[in-house]
């Protein structure tokens, strides 16, 4: 039995409905890696690019500014998924 | 008047206001406990932000926010990180919950857990660490409240008497108005708060240094470490697992779990979620004042870093009338989030055990009386410790505090792991729970990572381990939470 045919029904993982379609999988599981992304950008190590005082963006140092920027982007991303998600 | 007279009318003003927004919100409404704990599921869009973000607008964003600003620096762009994703997997749970909670009437977050896994002793226990957890905070939340009235007068208003006023006035409206009381002063409290952030943040750079940028310049050239991540302040490990931490925990606090019930729809919910980040951006004023702090207020005259925003306020000589606005605006911070935790704590332990463990039986309007005495109860029990201090309970709370994180890999079992058996979920809980109270109170945690992370690590592998050799739940039911957790409401549909 493969793992995906077990989680249709059984005690396996479930992690998506049974009647999810391919498409909306695939949309699902590229905003979990788009948050995923933004989570990283925020810890090390990818934060240790951004963490550092100069150039000052809006009077923040660069390691609050860049913080601030993926904050930005978590908040576009939200929005257009919720929307994307509510048009369907 | 003497300036403590005119802070105190201030002050009282606006927690006649509050009192009378939240006791007016509640009223004329039907007399049950779905209403109470619940609001019957009918907040739209606009109540629900506010209520959310008013639980993270506490007495820590306020005061240790600033505090941690000025004294750790740029570790306290983990406020900034964890603000904005802490409700990110909410969406996850949330909608899920909130079907669940359309379907089989639940109201608290280990009704949901306790049903799936078929164990009252598993509720029993998530209501007791949650309950320990709600005491701690509660009482943080006091000490601010008190704290910044006695700085603001002076003394006038002594520490003690401060949190007494702060705390009476929740206490009457959340016991008379619900969480429809709660959602409705924070809309209050949360306009108030976000007008005061900007306005101080932006003031006090350019009081005490002459601009924002000017006053970032300043700080590297007095500690060139004190704006970037890492040693000496805080290291890497710590940093980014404290994010981990909070981001998977933050939702697992069922006070704001439980606010999936009583959203009016799974879009609101959805909404509220996209839109909280916003939070974050409110907040990145609120650092500023504490940076602001720097080389101007010598660290040795204050008692802890919380109360560096007071005591600047205190030192530009602000006139008593701002000075009270300013009281009023962190009250209005730990008053937004120890109400919803007050009203939280309340529900949890009337539902999840009053209900389940010592009177099954026990009807609608009993379990408003036991909810409501039990209001009293815990505010008491916070007001004792935030001024006694009780430093024998404050160990016991904290590790609670801590362990909030643990109900995650239960919560993740019931919409996503049919296998998993009431045993193995309880094993993995009490393992989590140990092992974090270990790392946080008898050894250091190993590699600087945050012990809430070592805990989530065993509650996994022990509830996985232990659910396999034991016998699974019936099918149906373990399925059932898979399944209509995702299938949508006929009304909705």
């Amino acid at each position: 039995m493969t793992k995906e045919r077990k989680s249709g029904s059984g005690y396996g993982l479930s992690l998506f409905p049974t009647d999810v379609t391919p498409e909306e999988r695939k949309r699902k599981i590229f905003w979990l890696l788009f948050f995923v992304v933004v989570f990283c950008a925020q810890v090390w190590p990818i934060y240790m690019i951004g963490n550092r005082v100069c150039p000052l963006i809006l009077g923040m140092p660069f390691s609050m500014a860049w913080i601030v920027l993926w904050i930005i982007i978590e908040l576009i991303g939200l929005i257009v998924m919720t929307n994307q998600l509510e048009r369907r | 008047m003497s300036s403590p007279t005119i802070v105190m009318i201030v002050v009282s003003i606006y927690l006649l206001i509050v009192l009378v927004t939240g006791i007016a919100a509640g009223m004329k409404r039907e007399y049950s406990i779905s209403e109470y704990v619940a609001a019957s599921g009918s907040l739209n869009f606009f109540v629900m932000y506010f209520l959310m973000g008013g639980a993270i607008f506490s007495a820590f964003a306020f005061l240790g926010g600033p505090g941690w600003a000025f004294s750790s620096g740029a570790a306290s762009f983990y406020i900034l990180a964890y603000c904005a994703m802490g409700l990110l997997p909410w969406y996850i749970w949330g909608p899920r919950a909130y079907k669940l909670g359309k379907r089989f009437k639940y109201l608290t977050q280990a009704e949901l857990v306790g049903d799936r896994f078929e164990s009252k002793l598993l509720s029993a226990i998530m209501a007791i660490v949650s309950i320990l957890a709600f005491i701690q905070y509660i009482a943080l939340q006091l000490k601010g409240m008190g704290y910044v009235i006695e700085v603001t007068t002076s003394g006038a208003v002594p520490f003690w008497a401060g949190a007494l006023i702060g705390y009476l006035v929740i206490l009457v409206y959340v016991f008379l108005g619900g969480v429809r009381g709660v959602a409705w002063t924070n809309v209050l409290q949360g306009m108030f708060m976000l007008i005061l952030a900007w306005v101080l943040g932006i003031y006090l750079p350019y009081k005490f240094h002459g601009g924002i940028g000017p006053m970032f310049q300043n700080i590297d050239a007095i500690d060139p470490t004190h704006l970037v991540v890492g040693k000496p302040q805080m290291g890497w490990a710590a940093f980014s697992s404290a994010i981990l931490v909070s981001v998977l925990g933050f939702t697992m606090w069922p006070h704001l779990f439980m606010k999936a019930y009583t959203s009016d729809s799974e879009r609101t919910l959805k909404q509220t979620i996209a839109w909280y980040p916003t939070f974050a951006i409110f907040m990145v004023p609120v650092l500023f004042v504490g940076f602001a702090g720097i080389s101007i207020i010598d660290p040795k005259t204050l008692a802890a870093p919380d109360q560096i925003l007071p005591t600047m306020l205190m030192q530009i000589g602000l006139s008593p009338v701002l000075l009270g606005v300013v009281a009023a605006g962190t009250l209005a911070a730990a008053m937004s989030s120890s109400d919803t935790i007050t009203h939280a704590a309340a529900s949890v332990y009337t539902l999840d055990f009053h209900r389940r463990v010592i009177s099954p039986n026990i009807t609608d309007r009993q379990a408003m009386i036991v909810t409501r005495i039990a209001v009293v109860v815990f505010c008491g029990i916070a007001y004792y410790i935030a001024i006694f201090g009780a430093q024998s309970l404050v160990a016991l709370l904290l590790g609670a505090y801590g362990s909030i994180v643990q109900f995650l890999p239960l919560v993740a079992a019931a919409f996503f792991w049919p296998r998993a058996t009431k045993y193995g979920a309880i094993a993995g809980l009490i393992a989590g729970v140990l092992v974090n109270y270990y790392f946080q109170l008898v050894m250091p945690s190993p590699f600087e990572i945050h012990a809430g992370i070592w805990g989530l690590l065993v509650n996994i592998i022990v509830m996985v381990i232990i659910s396999y050799v034991t016998a699974p739940h019936d099918l149906k039911h373990a399925r059932k939470f898979v399944e209509e957790s995702v299938r949508p409401l006929e009304n909705e549909a």
